[in-house]
């Protein structure tokens, strides 16, 4: 498709992705279906591992087709913990190569960032990677007490 | 390893579904081998359901040589969209949107003094500023985005001039 044409399947296949998470209760588009300016997502907080709550975090899911490498920032929040993280592939960094992973604790006063490379290249498995990364692996190392 | 980790992508979908979920978000044309490997499926079944994507209209499919390369159709998403536009919102949601897509343009330009988007983009770099920086990246991004958006809306609202009265769900 040409630069800068919009292609609405892109958001609608990334829906599905996340509604297939067992720890996502729902998906919505932001800030309604009609603009779907972005994708968001409510966590169940007990179906995370370790358990949070009362509050439920939140997924955010931005995403540009830009070849040859998509623009996005998936972004998980926990209002609980004050605990965030994201893996952003944008301009934002190149410093750490293409895509990045940050994360923020309550202890820490500025985010962490890391370089990162995704297996996936296409945009529902890496966002799938990055899901099954921040649930199996992300939030049960950091947010541990 | 907990027990979400061993759920794959490939775990629930369909061969059928896995095609049609990377064929329709490559940003570039993508032969059926790319997709195949990518869907984790034989290149016989990519093949099979790529050609029925492309008889859909939701593919375009170019061949050169002996290479077929698809990608998503940019007028078969369109229309796709706007029919799901009409169908599921009333024209007052539509033109409420439309008016909020609209002030949120407005104050981009107001914000950053710039006209489009990428006169945005061209002010990057001199403020010195990463973080402000991210948010103009992100702001063009988003301003390139709801410039469409607004021609698609606009689109739809128009199908409710053109056919009154034919629209099947709840009315406005």
């Amino acid at each position: 498709m040409n630069p800068g044409v919009e292609n609405p399947a892109l958001y609608r296949t990334l829906w599905d992705t996340l509604e297939r998470q067992a720890e996502i209760i729902s998906v919505r588009f932001e800030p309604d279906a009609i603009q779907k300016r972005y994708l968001a997502a409510t966590v169940d907080p007990q179906r995370v591992v370790p358990p949070t709550g009362p509050d439920s975090p939140q997924l955010e899911v931005h995403w540009k087709l830009t070849p040859p490498h998509d623009e996005f920032r998936i972004d998980y929040a926990d209002p609980n913990l004050d605990f965030h993280c994201g893996w952003h592939q944008d301009e934002d960094h190149d410093e750490l190569g293409m895509a990045h992973f940050q994360y923020q604790t309550a202890s820490m006063e500025t985010p962490h960032r890391e370089g990162t490379e995704f297996e996936a290249a296409s945009p529902p498995k890496i966002l799938w990677e990055c899901c099954d990364d921040l649930f199996g692996t992300v939030i049960p190392e950091y947010t541990a007490l | 390893m907990s027990e979400k980790s061993a759920q794959g992508w490939t775990d629930g979908l369909s061969g059928a579904e896995r095609v049609e979920a990377v064929a329709l978000t490559v940003s570039e044309p993508r032969t059926a081998n790319w997709i195949a490997t990518e869907a984790e499926v034989a290149h016989e079944t990519a093949t099979k359901y790529l050609k029925r994507l492309a008889d859909d209209g939701k593919l375009t499919a170019d061949t050169r040589g002996q290479q077929t390369t698809y990608e998503p159709d940019p007028v078969g998403q369109y229309l796709l969209e706007m029919r799901e536009l009409y169908e599921e919102h009333s024209p007052d949601e539509l033109a409420a949107s439309l008016e909020a897509m609209n002030e949120q343009i407005r104050t981009w330009k107001r914000d950053y003094d710039t006209e489009t988007p990428n006169e945005l983009r061209a002010s990057l770099g001199k403020t010195g500023d990463t973080t402000d920086e991210g948010e103009r990246r992100q702001a063009a991004r988003e301003w390139d985005h709801l410039r469409t958006r607004r021609r698609l809306v606009e689109d739809a609202l128009q199908l409710y001039d053109r056919f009154p009265g034919e629209r099947r769900s709840a009315s406005a």
